[in-house]
């Protein structure tokens, strides 16, 4: 099997050359680019498999965002990362309505980033396979696929990120106990503070709602965490 | 908010811009003083008018024959009491009634028995001379009418006494009556002898009788006096006596003034209403009079003349008893014009406030002064101008200080309220503790105020830029950070990638370790910030507070399950409130972690919910402990402050208890801590419509 090419996107020469470095050594084929018109340039000729990438560019303060609309214009399923010094909940959200299929700051580890990049290949191998996935995983009306990173809520799909896949994961697989925001921020291998994991889980709720309005399995357990009803 | 200060009224602008207008009361004094000059000036002038008149009369009746000048002065006498005769062109016939005395009647002079009493009889004098005869009329007033039985008996009926002088110093005496209206008859006291000289006629009037006289000029020589007698039960004792003057002897008896028909018409050619002429002969005795000083005055009583007369001063003048029917004048002007010259001289009716100018001039007739002219006039008429100036000024002044008065204020009021406006609206702009929280649109009135409007709105946008810098500094320094951060994290997880296998190093785990803690402390530097943000967005639900403080004891039973805790309601009734529960747990896992940090070990950690009856809910958190210095206990809620000692190894940035603030007022409430006898209590106090 082909190499698996992934595409830096980062400014920083030292950080873009230490993420290549580790990918390479991990068994990837990785490129980096320091700007958008470089990015743009290579990816005209040929889309890598996965792009990770950093919102300021430079003097480019929104390049990433630009970028991830070409992109996600170019390929519906191209998984693109967010990986960025900015943790504001605004560009976080901002990032994710582009169609990002994460956003990670740059706490995170080089291990949990490259965990990160094989679930979200998982995703889409798993996607192109025909047959269903054996990692299925049911509570109720909540059906997770632990390979593909997908969910369904009464048999509609609902589209996560990775890290709000892996946060509803955390809760659901054992329903009725609660789940503190330090378990949660574990499970989904991020590191911010807790009042963002009620942000995430606000969202996560959201996303449900929007396909079933009467939508209460997550509940606030004020002073402890939350908790999957079934 | 600073603490507001009301205002003592004293203090404020209106009060001190009313004392401002205060000085408008300076206009009615320069009024005041400018009509007091035009006073003087006019009485001034009034003086030298009053001396001209006098000269002028003076000379005109030095002109004239002056003979009637010499014989009237009567040597060695100087009777008190002087009688005016009026000269007749045409004798009147002697009937009773009043028709030919009509023309004189004003000038009739009265007599009283009694000065006190309304009832008692009075005599109205009023007499003529025509050639060798003179003519008396009296009006008596009696209420009751009694007639004697007889001519012989008149003493035991109302009559008269009429004195005239008589030998050897004493008055020859008559008395003068009637049984019945028509001719009187006239009987002399001793001798009881019909005088039948003297003639006279007897008429009942609505209010008495009226005796119309005539006696020839030799038998009175000049003097005479008249009383009426009243008896008011038939045959008794006189009841009252109204008399001209004294009549027993010669020297008692008045004095009759008669000038000659010369004087007399020269001085009623002088058409006057207002001035009183005398002409006197050397020896100060009047030898005749025309007109009349008093002016019947109308007295207005309204407030601002009694106002008038308060503030107006009372010229101190001499009191001088009326001249008007005295026969023989004194005063400094009259001595003046008698040794030669023309002067002038105010006095003031005794009893009466009216002042009276009097002027003097001598009457000289080949270089020798022959009597004197008096003119004497009222100063009333300036008084009544001056009293009319000053009610107009009193008045204007008055609408003067409202009306300024009352713009003033309103003036103020609206300065005042702009500048309260103003002070309010930059109160409400900025936080207690210096946040700017609203922007403000400065006033665009082009004016001093506005112009102090606009400096503040431009200062405090200059310092909210500032602070905007600065609060953006941290979010910023740890965005700035996280980069370089990234460089040693990801080459350290590299370098530890590569050593995995052969030598286990302990110091890259331990410089990851570092870069963990690093990460840490930006994520807590951001959370102030990223709270801000999320506090804009959040809603709030509707929830009971009481149930909301069970969930989270048993959410931090589940949490920290090494810790005991305790969730107390002091009502029983379950409180609704509007928050947003996610930010009030979020506060209250700060203090729980607080306390759980300061609790005495094996103790429990007290929630607690109390409402009180001003419509607030404390959410308190209560742990056993030590004590936090009350110095501190204020400082605790601002941003970067911490009051722990022990050095473990968490990070404490002093954002925890900023952050509770934050949250309790975005909840419109408040928060603060306070030591107890056995540890700390950290109070939320959050409002609620009951």
């Amino acid at each position: 099997m082909a190499k698996k090419q992934i595409a830096i996107i980062e400014d920083e020469a030292v950080i873009r050359n230490n993420y290549l470095d580790y990918l390479e050594r991990q068994g990837y084929s990785a490129t980096g680019y320091a700007n958008r018109e470089q990015a743009l340039a290579a990816f005209s000729k040929r889309l890598p498999d996965l792009v990770i990438l950093d919102i300021g560019l430079a003097d480019d303060i929104d390049g990433g965002f630009e970028l991830c609309r070409d992109l996600r214009n170019r390929s519906k399923t191209l998984p693109i990362i967010f990986l960025t010094a900015r943790d504001s909940d605004f560009d976080s959200v901002a990032g994710l309505r582009l169609g990002a299929d994460d956003y990670l700051t740059k706490e995170i580890s080089l291990p949990h980033l490259v965990a990160r990049i094989a679930a979200l290949f998982r995703r889409v191998d798993a996607m192109q396979q025909e047959q269903p996935s054996e990692s299925l995983m049911t509570r109720g009306n909540l059906q997770l696929d632990r390979e593909r990173l997908t969910i369904q809520w009464k048999q509609t799909p609902i589209s996560l990120t990775v890290t709000e896949f892996w946060m509803l994961h955390a809760l659901a697989r054992h329903p009725g106990h609660v789940r503190s925001r330090d378990q949660l921020m574990e499970e989904a291998q991020i590191y911010v503070d807790k009042a963002s994991i009620t942000t995430h889980i606000k969202r996560i709720r959201r996303k449900f709602q929007q396909v079933d309005s009467e939508f209460n399995q997550i509940e606030s357990v004020y002073g402890a965490g939350y908790r999957w009803n079934s | 908010m600073p603490e507001e200060t009301r205002l003592h009224f004293t203090q404020t602008l209106r009060f001190k811009l009313l004392l401002v207008s205060l000085s408008l009361v300076l206009i009615p004094w320069a009024g005041y003083q400018y009509l007091s000059e035009m006073e003087s000036s006019l009485r001034h002038a009034q003086e030298t008018l009053l001396l001209n008149r006098a000269e002028v009369v003076a000379n005109m009746l030095a002109t004239k024959n002056s003979d009637w000048l010499k014989d009237s002065v009567a040597t060695g006498e100087t009777p008190t009491h002087s009688l005016y005769v009026h000269p007749l062109h045409t004798p009147p016939t002697i009937d009773g009634y009043d028709e030919e005395w009509l023309d004189l009647k004003s000038q009739s002079r009265q007599f009283r028995a009694n000065a006190t009493d309304a009832n008692a009889v009075t005599l109205d004098w009023l007499a003529g001379f025509h050639g060798d005869s003179i003519y008396i009329m009296v009006e008596i007033s009696d209420q009751l009418l009694i007639y004697p039985q007889s001519e012989r008996a008149l003493s035991r009926g109302d009559h008269l006494l009429l004195a005239l002088p008589g030998p050897s110093g004493k008055s020859r005496k008559y008395r003068i009556g009637t049984p019945a209206p028509g001719w009187v008859n006239v009987i002399e006291y001793k001798s009881n002898r019909n005088q039948t000289a003297i003639s006279g006629e007897w008429q009942e009037t609505e209010r008495g009788y009226r005796v119309e006289l005539r006696i020839p000029r030799p038998l009175s020589s000049g003097h005479l006096s008249i009383a009426a007698v009243d008896i008011d039960t038939a045959g008794g004792n006189p009841v009252g006596v109204a008399s001209t003057s004294g009549w027993d002897s010669n020297k008692n008896l008045a004095r009759l003034v008669m000038p000659t028909m010369q004087v007399d018409s020269l001085l009623q050619g002088l058409d006057e209403t207002s001035h009183r002429y005398t002409v006197l002969n050397r020896m100060r005795q009047v030898i005749g009079r025309y007109g009349k000083v008093e002016q019947t005055r109308i007295e207005s009583n309204t407030l601002l003349s009694r106002l008038i007369k308060l503030v107006s001063l009372a010229a101190e003048e001499k009191e001088i008893d009326a001249r008007k029917g005295v026969g023989r004048l004194d005063g400094p002007e009259i001595r003046r014009a008698l040794s030669g010259e023309g002067a002038v001289y105010r006095y003031k009716i005794a009893g009466s406030k009216r002042l009276v100018l009097s002027a003097a001039h001598p009457i000289t007739i080949d270089n020798k002064i022959l009597g004197s002219v008096l003119v004497e006039q009222s100063t009333q008429e300036i008084l009544l101008l001056q009293q009319s100036a000053l009610e107009r000024l009193l008045l204007i002044s008055l609408i003067l200080f409202v009306v300024t008065g009352g713009t003033l204020l309103l003036f103020a009021t609206n300065l005042t309220r702009r500048i309260t406006r103003l002070s309010h609206k930059y109160n409400r702009a900025v936080s207690k503790d210096g946040r700017i929280i609203e922007e403000v649109q400065a006033a665009k009135d082009k004016d001093e105020l506005g112009e102090l409007d606009r400096s503040f709105s431009a200062v405090l946008k200059r310092s909210t830029a500032y602070t905007g810098y600065l609060e953006s500094m941290a979010s910023r320094l740890s965005h700035e950070f996280r980069t370089p951060l990234a460089m040693v994290k990801s080459s350290l997880e590299i370098v530890r990638e590569e050593t995995d296998q052969s030598a286990e190093s302990p110091y890259i785990d331990r410089a990851l370790d570092g870069t963990k803690r690093l990460n840490t402390i930006l994520t807590r530097i951001g959370e102030a910030s990223r709270l801000e943000q999320s506090l804009q967005n959040s809603e709030k639900e509707k929830l009971d507070i009481t149930v909301f403080c069970s969930t989270l004891r048993d959410g931090y039973a589940i949490t920290y399950p090494q810790h005991e805790f305790v969730c107390r309601l002091s009502n029983p009734g379950p409180i609704w409130i509007y928050l947003s529960p996610d930010l009030i747990s979020q506060a209250i896992d700060k203090l729980v972690a607080n306390a759980i940090d300061f609790h005495l070990p094996g103790s429990a950690i007290v929630l607690e919910v109390e409402s009180d009856e001003k419509e607030t809910v404390y959410f308190k958190v209560k742990n056993q402990g030590p004590k936090i210095a009350e110095n501190d206990i204020s400082k605790l809620f601002y941003a970067m402050e911490s009051k722990r000692t022990n050095s473990d190894s968490q990070i404490h940035l002093g954002l925890g208890l900023y952050l509770v603030r934050l949250i309790a007022e975005f909840h419109e409430g408040s928060a603060w801590a306070k030591n107890e006898t056995d540890g700390v209590c950290f109070t939320l106090a959050l409002p609620y419509e009951k």
